[in-house]
């Protein structure tokens, strides 16, 4: 009978007699088993009523309204791609993929919610990644001492000792040969390294990083050239050498940007003497040739406006258009207006025109679109005072209008402009250079070194040249402190970039900066920079179409295993661009695959021109035609991306002729075709990125908007007067959010605008042109002379107008960045089979939903937002 | 208790008008406010949307011999507030001349025993009487309303030059000034403010009343602006005029 019940065998232990017997004494257990034998028959019936009695325990936290809450919110919180409210058969796939995720990766909020957001133990992830901070954390304080290396320097030490005994350590850690455990060994330090130096903020780190970057990149070039090289067939040597002559193009423009940008001066504004009398006196030119009338009124009010003594401020309208219309304004506004009887040598010989008759001590030149702040000349002109040799002042251009690449993007304001920062960061680092706007130029030298340059096309460059050979300086400046439009069209922006590249190439063969005289190594090296990065569309090319070269021809590019070029290869690339982009050399100023994708898209124009002008500089300026079938609203620009389209079909058949390979080929070559293929398809997402930007959509706006955020206020004809808060401005017109609710304000109602500057405030006579959901449009109307000069100064010439320039940048994190990048690579693709016909059109759309509805099946990462319990 | 004193420069300058205001807007932030009609025009009632026939009043009460306390409401959204009363012109004088003795108001006020966070804000007349030289010298803070105007800027340095201000520093340390009735689009206005500053120099407070409709017609509705045109300028202006005060007491 005994034998028969299971809770007689005294041998195996249950489950509930295992748990009691840790707290309780044997006797309790024999009085429990005693009494659970009475109460139950068998174990079957035992656990029938513990299963019942938990299944009630839930059920009353069901009926236990809060605590049912709280499940369905932790339900919603951790499955956020679910509709609770009606869910599909799709919703039970996602549910059991979230569910795997959660248990398995992303265990931070089970943890949290089983041990309710106690610390009860560490899991392992947390231990690793707090013993990272708290190394970070010690080296940081150990580098923060030795960011000031003078307290550590023995004055008697002659540098050069330090200067050899580094190159020649240099020169050992870089030649070494490795072999591959040495260089897994290599690249693991290497990685822990930049790591830390990543996570530390400071001068030091960052050089590490640089170095660090240096030294990969350096031993990857001295690999490719000591034991990669194939020179076994004819084939073999054309390709590998264009391969690695483009690679040192690279290796060499990445040597300069690095001792450009590794010491950046970040120049500090130089107050002026309080004696206003000692200011000197400055002559303003705004040359303009063909530009509207009301694009000028906008730069010469903000230049009236400019804080200056009176009668030391000259303001001159250099007219090469000559027209009445511009002559009359200059009148009104009592501002000079010069012009000539000839137009040569463009806005170069427009400036030495003016420069004949005026006659004020410095010279500031303003582009007509590019306007001031008021307080531009007295946050600039200290520096003049204090550095008797400096002969020019450079202030960065602030682009206040996205230029077509940005606009083809769609991402304004969230990733830099690549003009911003060629006129921003390149010259914090070396304060050289003339960017033909926004700059001030002392008249003497500036005489003595014969005016603007006229021999080149970029006149500006050619002059800052000039000027640093007579022994000037020049200085750059990086406060905002006027801001400008940018080319509409892709086909003048493009333009504006073949011209400043051949002006380089021309200033190299007519004056080159690395002969001649008074020049300063870092100088030449400069000018170097610049030149080589306008002339950097040929390498680009070439690693475009490289793999090819082995796909197609089965060329041995690179002479080496698969695993070595991973081990050399990847690091080097990896490296570079971890300090080209994170807040390392460019600080936040550059996005570095935007700038690939940016310069890719140049590349194939700027070669040609610039490669001719090389060759022939007198032949001169290439003009490109801004034809107006390019730019029809809304359409794919395919005559600009035909050679685009041209370098994907050649690496679609590349990818085909990989696929080819790896299934005919001999199987140890397998891994390298995955290499290369590999290659292939990182060149089809950048050239999708070129394709993308390429899309152009049409700029409606003529004025550009200027997106601002300041309360004003609005005065009905009635006499109400309504809080707004200003959104946009143009130099016509006026964006105001007003809430709707409490005012109405009608279509064609004339009202006035408060807008308050200072202590004063000033009324504008508008008219509501526009409305829509709480927002405005309105237009300004019958401005006097002397309201229209106060609502310039309410708006573009505010000194703070620019400054929040830099609020939305973020970091540039490569892996967030990632997902973007992707998307908008593919998005090329997607506007390129748009222009397809329509069945193929049909079948990608079909590719597009099952992608589309593919991704919602993914686990998503649950952001916990809720305030976290310390624990105590 | 904050005692407020709030006087016009000149009768006009619209002192009632931001008494009510204010005290509505300080009510809103979760203030405690009396509000204390010391004017003989009795207007300050009518902001608060009380009858315009009813004569009652604190001066009301002790001319017909009722305590002066029995003379105080509440408006709707929770202001407290004590009108002065209809009387005349006779009856006004005896008031002053006879019943009022130097430190009545100061009595007055402590016999309410009111809680110490609460706000009192004394409407003054521009005149100068017994009862408002009592809440002058009694008050916290006194806010002077002007508005950009020449016959302003002339009683203005009159009141400067005037011996009770001129002589008792204690009285003009506390003054500040506040412009009302501020046109944006006249050039004279602007020309008056620059005079304003330069004579008043940091005693202005960082607030401008603009001249608003708005204030006219919640007046009109016997209300105030922030219940009658909550989106408008001059409602959110009383907002940062209440706002200062705050932080000046709190400082």
């Amino acid at each position: 009978m005994s034998a028969i019940n299971p809770f007689y065998r005294k041998n195996k232990l249950s489950f509930d007699v295992v748990l009691l017997s840790i707290i309780f004494q044997p006797i309790i257990i024999e009085d429990w088993l005693v009494f659970k034998n009475k109460l139950f028959n068998d174990r079957n019936q035992f656990y029938g009523t513990l299963i019942g009695l938990i299944i009630f325990i839930f059920l009353l936290f069901f009926f236990h309204e809060p605590q049912r809450i709280k499940a369905a919110q932790t339900l919603k919180k951790s499955f956020p791609h679910i509709d609770w409210a009606k869910p599909t058969f799709a919703d039970a796939i996602r549910f059991v993929i979230q569910a795997i995720w959660l248990g398995t990766i992303q265990t931070k909020n089970v943890y949290n919610t089983l041990f309710f957001y106690k610390k009860l133990f560490y899991r392992p992830k947390d231990i690793v990644s707090s013993l990272f901070n708290e190394a970070i954390n010690a080296i940081g304080v150990v580098l923060s001492k030795l960011e000031h290396p003078r307290k550590y320097y023995h004055e008697e030490f002659d540098p050069y000792v330090y200067v050899l005994f580094f190159l020649l350590l240099g020169f050992i850690c870089l030649t070494v040969p490795f072999n591959i455990s040495t260089q897994i060994i290599f690249v693991i330090l290497a990685a822990f390294v930049a790591m830390i130096a990543r996570a530390i903020v400071g001068h030091l780190s960052k050089l590490i990083l640089v170095t660090l970057a240096l030294a990969v990149s350096t031993r990857y070039l001295w690999w490719r050239y000591t034991s990669t090289l194939n020179l076994d067939s004819h084939i073999d040597v054309f390709f590998g050498v264009i391969l690695i002559c483009a690679e040192t193009y690279a290796w060499f423009i990445l040597l300069l940007s690095y001792f450009q940008f590794a010491c950046t001066l970040q120049r500090k504004t130089v107050p002026l003497p309080d004696d206003a009398s000692l200011w000197p006196s400055v002559d303003i030119f705004i040359p303009t040739y063909n530009e509207e009338l009301d694009i000028v009124k906008i730069t010469t009010l903000a230049a009236i406006s400019i804080d200056w003594p009176e009668d030391k401020l000259n303001i001159f309208i250099l007219d090469d258009g000559k027209r009445s219309s511009f002559r009359e304004f200059a009148e009104q506004v009592n501002v000079g207006y010069i012009t000539r009887n000839n137009n040569f040598h463009a806005k170069a010989g427009n400036i030495n025109h003016a420069l004949m008759i005026t006659k004020g001590d410095y010279v500031a030149i303003f582009d007509c679109d590019h306007i001031p702040v008021r307080s531009f000349l007295q946050l600039t002109m200290g520096g003049f005072l204090e550095d008797k040799k400096l002969a020019l002042i450079q202030t960065p251009h602030h682009l206040y209008s996205p230029d077509p690449f940005e606009h083809n993007i769609g991402n304004f304001k969230k990733t830099l402009n690549e003009d911003s920062w060629l006129n921003g960061v390149v010259q914090d680092g070396n304060d050289l250079g003339f960017c033909g706007s926004g700059t001030i130029l002392k008249r003497e030298p500036l005489l003595e070194v014969g005016g603007i340059a006229v021999e080149t096309v970029a006149e500006d460059a050619h002059t800052a040249l000039r000027l640093h050979r007579e022994g000037y300086t020049s200085a750059y400046i990086d406060v905002t402190q006027a801001a400008r439009l940018t080319t509409e069209t892709l086909a003048e922006h493009i333009g504006q970039w073949i011209l400043r590249a051949c002006g380089m190439a021309q200033i190299f063969r007519i004056d080159n900066p690395l002969l001649g005289k008074e020049l300063s190594i870092e100088q030449r090296l400069y000018y170097v920079n610049a030149m080589l990065l306008f002339l950097g569309g040929i390498p680009r090319l070439i690693f475009l179409l490289a793999p090819l070269g082995f796909l197609f021809f089965h060329s041995y590019l690179i002479h080496a295993t698969t695993v070595e070029i991973l081990l050399y290869a990847v690091p080097a690339i990896v490296y570079s661009s971890i300090a080209n982009s994170y807040q390392c050399l460019h600080g936040k100023q550059r996005y570095s695959f935007w700038t690939k994708i940016y310069q890719i898209v140049l590349a194939w124009y700027t070669t040609l021109p610039t490669a001719v002008t090389l060759i022939s500089p007198k032949i001169g300026s290439f003009k490109v035609t801004a034809k107006e079938d390019l730019t029809k609203p809304g359409l794919f620009n395919l005559a600009f991306s035909r050679p685009y389209l041209f370098l994907v079909a050649l690496n679609l058949l590349g990818i085909a002729a990989a696929v080819y390979r790896f299934l005919s080929g001999s199987t140890d070559e397998n891994t390298m075709v995955l290499i290369y293929f590999a290659w292939t398809v990182y060149n089809l997402l950048v050239l999708g990125g070129a394709i993308s930007l390429m899309q152009e959509i049409k700029q409606v706006r003529m004025q550009h908007r200027i997106e601002v955020n300041t309360e004003v206020m609005v005065r009905k004809a009635s006499g109400h007067l309504i809080c707004a808060i200003l959104e946009d401005y143009s130099g016509s017109g006026l964006g105001l959010r007003i809430d709707t609710q409490a005012s109405a304000i009608e279509k064609n109602e004339k009202i006035h605008v408060l807008i308050s500057r200072g202590d004063r405030e000033f009324a504008f006579p508008a008219r509501v042109t526009n409305v829509s959901n709480g927002f405005f449009g309105v237009l300004l109307e019958n401005l006097t002379l002397q309201q229209q000069l106060d609502y310039i100064q309410c708006t573009y010439s505010r000194s703070d107008a620019w400054v929040s320039r830099n609020q939305y940048s973020t970091h540039d994190n490569a892996l967030s960045n990632i997902k973007t990048i992707i998307a908008f690579c593919l998005h090329g693709y997607i506007g390129l089979a748009r222009s397809l016909p329509k069945f193929i059109t049909k079948s990608f759309l079909l590719i597009g939903t099952s992608t589309v509805f593919i991704k919602t099946l993914l686990p998503k990462n649950i952001k916990d937002n809720s305030i976290q319990y310390e624990n105590v | 208790m904050h005692i407020l004193c709030v006087q016009g420069i000149q009768s006009g300058a619209g002192a009632s008008t931001i008494v009510a205001n204010v005290a509505r807007i300080l009510q809103e932030l979760d203030q405690d406010v009396l509000v204390f009609d010391l004017n003989p025009s009795n207007l300050l009632r009518l902001h608060f949307n009380m009858d315009w026939q009813n004569p009652s009043g604190w001066a009301f009460n002790i001319n017909d011999k009722k305590p002066w306390n029995n003379a105080a409401f509440q408006c709707e959204q929770g202001v407290h507030f004590l009108p002065f009363g209809q009387i005349n012109y006779k009856n006004h004088q005896a008031l002053m001349n006879d019943y009022l003795s130097d430190d009545w108001l100061s009595d007055a006020l402590s016999s309410l025993d009111l809680p110490d966070k609460f706000w009192i804000i004394l409407n003054v007349p521009s005149e100068l009487n017994t009862l408002s030289i009592q809440a002058l010298n009694l008050s916290d803070i006194i806010l002077r309303i002007f508005e950009p105007s020449v016959a302003c800027l002339s009683q203005l340095i009159d009141s400067m030059q005037s011996v009770y201000i001129h002589d008792d520093n204690s009285l003009s340390n506390k003054s500040y000034y506040l412009m009302n009735k501020l046109m944006p689009d006249s050039e004279m206005d602007y020309e008056m403010i620059l005079i304003f500053k330069k004579v008043l120099s940091n005693k202005m407070i960082p607030v401008n009343i603009h001249f608003d409709e708005n204030i006219k017609e919640a007046f009109a509705h016997q209300t105030t602006v922030s219940l009658h045109a909550p989106n408008s300028a001059s409602a959110k202006e009383f907002r940062n005029c209440a706002i200062w005060l705050i932080s000046y007491f709190n400082r």
